[in-house]
């Protein structure tokens, strides 16, 4: 296991210095890869973020601190704790400055002295430290450095206890006292509590003085608390009474470095003891810590069998295990919502960062294009459930009348659009606003819907099966904008190709034969939706946080467009949480719906997304547009785990059903109010995980 | 994007040796492959010109290096030259001559030498197509400080105006002259950013002076523009390699239109390169 390739890491506190280090200016610090600017906001207040300018990607940490802002030495450019530019020199006063002139802050804060971050949304890592409060006790620094070592290693190092008598052979152990009783080890809510007495040497006078003890053998106690994932409490007894609690803070800087950043507290005085002594003997200790792994493997073993344990390594066995549960997005302490101070969850989400392939080469490039571009788009469906497609070949003057005119319909008076409302309350035919009761938005959200035909009829004709009519609806047409049938119907169509572009990467990609879907997806009930998102109609409801509940898509894909109003689209993503898709212009979201799922036996993913409120009021009220095209089966496709995709003796997950059996039994869930955010909500009782 | 995805400045020449310097086989590397270039003759085409030595890995897409008009009518106009600067930078070639078009740097980057933050704000440049398939950028702006490389005075506070045209003459080439309007004499650069790696680069300046020596002498002008230099690189070596083409990735104000059509710029080149490749 490599740090950087565990997700569930990012959710962390780590401590990466002491905070009278970043008073005289910014500071680069290294956090999982991610390069950081630390700077001081005021007294005990940090911000950080990542350390790149958005205009021309100097680094902020070569700058300066000035009014709680860090300023680009480049231009001139200051920044403020959100992150958010507050000053660009060059801009005429008065001018509003760009959104996109932001930094990518990450969480921040000073708890005991020392200075936190967390990449994402922080669910724990900060010890509780009781004694840090307590009067009696004193606070001692001691280190802040980078070693080249993971810290996977030096946490294991702080839990075998059997490494002492080798190790510190030098400090306070012995190879004659290397067999040692088997620790006490228990599984805590932040991880570990391991609890031995060492017969320990004091080789060195420091050690003397600095335990204040005057015999070369000592017996010690030691409780070691593991906070996970990389902080460890220590907390040292003496017969003589001296308590010697050790913080050992470690932030993983990338996959083969860590920074230690140790303090110790303890129950004496200077002049019991002088501050300089704790740090000389620590300061042993840890150089030959130091000096052995910087010669161990970044890559941790999570596997038991992968190396040789003993009875005395329960410690190190036991931290196997909660890896495993941090690589696999079990740990409990990841269903928690952050705990970060006051941070706004929502404007905290970090991105997504959703691949972007561009399918050109898919149709005109060399087999090697192609086979590239149908592996980055399973790759992605795979992973994340979500890809950014460009090069798709919709035509924008098309796409541009179409949201023309869909935002122009959504800004006429409600009664203007309330005549082409479902006369059946039906939430598929026409549009749809917020409201109470059948036909209306639970959200606050307003839709305009179509399907391929004007009329069940003409579909029959077409040669659609004859019970079509329980699928599709009248159209219902809007008089005004003038145009607006004519854009709608030829984006349809655009949507119609995109859908054929992707069906055959999608072939590819994921071993079918060329065109097996064509006959499957070709005389289907497809619907456009234009949503539209403001605060402008009064409909009684809650303010909810949400304007789409989290949900997932009851079709084969979605290609969606969206527009960068505020308020953002947002997916789960499993051990992650909640991460924002970012609008990229050119681009389509393309997302796995549940039948792909199912056709692939889950091995494309269907991702939960939802659509959140701005925070602020006053962006409420900006519009925002997102128009997602569902892709559907025909009536008569059978639906279930395609026999050839699966692996030897890899079992089916669902049942083979019609199109048909399937769309029957979600649209009755919908008419009996079990919609898919519902649905959601309900999976989420059973699994904190995807909360 | 880095220098080895764009395929097409492999088309331009590149100074790889200062001409005096070159005497046996050398070896130097060249969008991260080493090639040896050598006074007898060898696999690349050689051209010494300006003081440098020259190459092209790829497949030139004129016979020379673009001109230098300072050096080439020195003798009429009275120019000296020099080969000011030749040091490899850990920074991507392409940030220097983003540097090198953006005027706007000049208030905070070199407010020790000849900056100052209270001039940050600037017109927007003029932009206008060149001979040389670039384009030339205008911009008039007021300077402290260089009082001291004019030896006009020793005040480095004396405010001076001065035009800038920049010419960008290919990818990574630009020429740069200095107007003070008989506040001192002009001078003139020539700068390229040869592509070592995606990481690297040879930062090149040739310096024309005007003026005699008396009014422009030499060691005062160099002393000034070291420390100059050095302020540009401590940042440019902070940027990221990865230079974004496209017009989204960062964000542009209205004073960066000559750094924004470089990116245009770029963005065409590599373009008409895909669509001549496939």
């Amino acid at each position: 296991m490599l740090v950087t390739q565990v997700p569930a890491f990012r959710r962390f506190w780590y401590p990466v210095a002491f905070v009278e280090d970043v008073a005289a200016g910014p500071i680069a610090r290294r956090v999982l890869g991610e390069d950081l600017v630390v700077w001081s906001t005021g007294p005990d207040e940090v911000a950080a973020a990542r350390d790149k300018c958005p205009h021309r990607s100097s680094k902020l940490s070569i700058g300066w601190a000035e009014d709680g802002c860090v300023v680009c030495p480049y231009h001139g450019w200051r920044f403020g704790a959100d992150g958010r530019a507050t000053h660009i020199p060059q801009l005429d006063p008065g001018l509003p400055i760009p959104p996109k002139a932001q930094l990518r802050s990450v969480h921040a804060c000073v708890r005991y002295g020392v200075v936190w971050v967390a990449l994402e949304d922080p669910v724990g890592g900060i010890p509780a430290l009781p004694e840090a409060g307590d009067p009696t006790y004193r606070y001692v620094r001691q280190f802040d450095e980078v070693w080249a070592a993971a810290a996977t290693r030096l946490v294991d190092n702080s839990f075998d206890p059997a490494h002492v008598a080798y190790v510190h052979r030098g400090t306070f152990g012995n190879p004659s006292s290397a067999h040692i009783e088997v620790p006490e080890v228990s599984m805590t809510d932040e991880g570990l509590l391991a609890r031995i007495e060492l017969e320990v040497d004091n080789h060195l006078d420091v050690a003397r003085r600095a335990n204040g003890e005057t015999t070369t053998r000592t017996v010690r106690t030691t409780v070691s608390r593991f906070v996970a994932p990389f902080l460890r409490v220590m907390s040292i007894t003496y017969p003589n009474g001296l308590h010697h609690l050790l913080v050992t803070g470690i932030c993983p800087v990338d996959d083969g470095h860590l920074r230690l950043v140790q303090w110790a507290l303890r129950n004496d005085t200077e002049a019991d003891v002088p501050a300089a002594d704790v740090v000389a003997f620590d300061r042993a200790v840890t150089l030959e810590d130091q000096h052995l792994l910087e010669h161990t493997d970044p890559d941790y073993e999570l596997d038991l069998t992968d190396l040789v344990h003993v009875k005395v390594d329960r410690g190190t066995i036991a931290l196997r295990k909660i890896y495993r549960q941090f690589v696999e997005g079990t740990w409990p302490a990841l269903a928690r919502v952050s705990e970060a101070p006051g941070v706004d969850l929502r404007r905290g989400a970090a991105s997504a960062e959703v691949p972007v392939v561009d399918i050109a080469p898919f149709f005109d490039g060399t087999p090697d294009d192609r086979a590239a571009v149908a592996a980055a788009m399973v790759d992605a469906c795979a992973t994340i459930g979500f890809v950014l497609v460009s090069g798709h070949g919709v035509d924008q003057a098309k796409l541009d009348d179409f949201y023309a005119t869909a935002k122009e319909f959504f800004q006429l008076p409600l009664a203007e659009k309330l005549a082409v409302r479902s006369p059946a309350n039906n939430l598929f035919q026409g549009y749809a606003c917020p409201g109470d009761g059948p036909g209306f938005h639970t959200s606050e959200r307003q839709s305009f819907n179509v399907s391929r035909f004007d009329t069940p009829a003409e579909a029959i004709a077409a040669g659609y099966p004859d019970d079509i009519g329980s699928h599709l609806y009248d159209a219902l047409w809007p008089t005004r904008p003038a145009g607006f049938r004519g854009a709608w119907r030829a984006y349809f169509e655009e949507m119609e190709t995109l859908t054929d572009k992707l069906l055959r990467i999608f072939e590819a990609g994921l071993g079918l034969a060329d065109g097996w879907f064509a006959d499957k997806v070709d005389k289907d009930p497809s619907t456009l939706v234009a949503n539209y998102y403001s605060n402008d109609i009064e409909s009684g409801h809650e303010p909810s946080p949400f304007r789409f509940k989290a949900h997932v898509d009851g079709d084969v894909f979605t290609i969606l467009y969206q527009d960068d109003g505020p308020g953002s689209l947002q997916l789960h993503h499993r051990g992650l949480g909640w991460r924002n898709v970012e609008p990229v212009p050119g681009t389509f979201v393309v997302n796995i719906g549940e039948l792909l799922a199912r056709w692939t036996n889950d091995r494309l993913r269907a991702t939960p997304h939802r659509v959140l409120a701005p925070v602020d009021p006053a962006e409420q009220a900006l519009p925002r547009v997102s128009a997602p095209f569902f892709v559907k089966p025909n009536l008569d496709a059978r639906i279930g785990p395609i026999p050839e995709l699966l692996a030897p003796g890899e079992q089916p997950r669902y049942p083979t059903i019609t199109s048909r059996q399937w769309l029957g039994g979600y649209l009755a869930d919908i008419d009996a109010g079990y919609d898919s955010t519902e649905k959601f909500a309900e999976l989420t009782k059973a699994d904190p995980a995807l909360r | 994007m880095r220098v080895t995805e764009l395929r097409f400045l492999r088309d331009y020449w590149y100074p790889v040796l200062v001409a005096t310097d070159w005497h046996r086989p050398t070896e130097v590397t060249l969008f991260g492959q080493r090639h040896v270039i050598d006074p007898a003759g060898g696999e690349l085409p050689v051209r010494v010109r300006y003081g440098l030595v020259w190459t092209c890995v790829g497949e030139p897409v004129t016979a020379a290096p673009p001109c230098w008009p300072e050096a080439d009518t020195a003798a009429e106009n009275g120019w000296r030259t020099y080969v000011e600067f030749f040091e490899r930078w850990a920074c991507s070639a392409p940030r220097i001559i983003d540097n090198n078009l953006d005027n706007a740097h000049v208030a905070y980057v070199h407010r020790g030498s000849f900056g100052d933050p209270a001039f940050a704000r600037l017109p927007r440049p003029d932009l206008r197509p060149n001979n040389e398939g670039g384009f030339t950028a205008v911009v008039t702006t007021r300077q402290v400080g260089v009082g001291v490389q004019l030896g006009v005075t020793d005040d480095e506070s004396t405010v001076f105006v001065r035009d800038t045209v920049t010419d960008l003459v290919a990818p990574l080439t630009t020429r740069i002259r200095l107007r003070y309007h008989g506040a001192g004499p002009d001078y003139g650069f020539y700068g390229v950013a040869t592509p070592v790696d995606d990481t690297s680069s040879i930062y090149v300046r040739l310096t024309a002076l005007g003026g005699t020596p008396d009014e422009q002498p030499w060691e005062r002008f160099h002393a000034f523009g070291t420390r100059v230099k050095d302020e540009d690189r401590t940042i440019l070596e902070t940027t990221d390699c990865d230079f974004p083409v496209d017009l989204t990735s960062e964000v542009h104000l209205k004073v960066d239109a000559p750094t924004v059509a470089y990116r245009r710029y770029l963005a065409r080149l590599l373009q008409e390169d895909l669509r001549s490749c496939s």
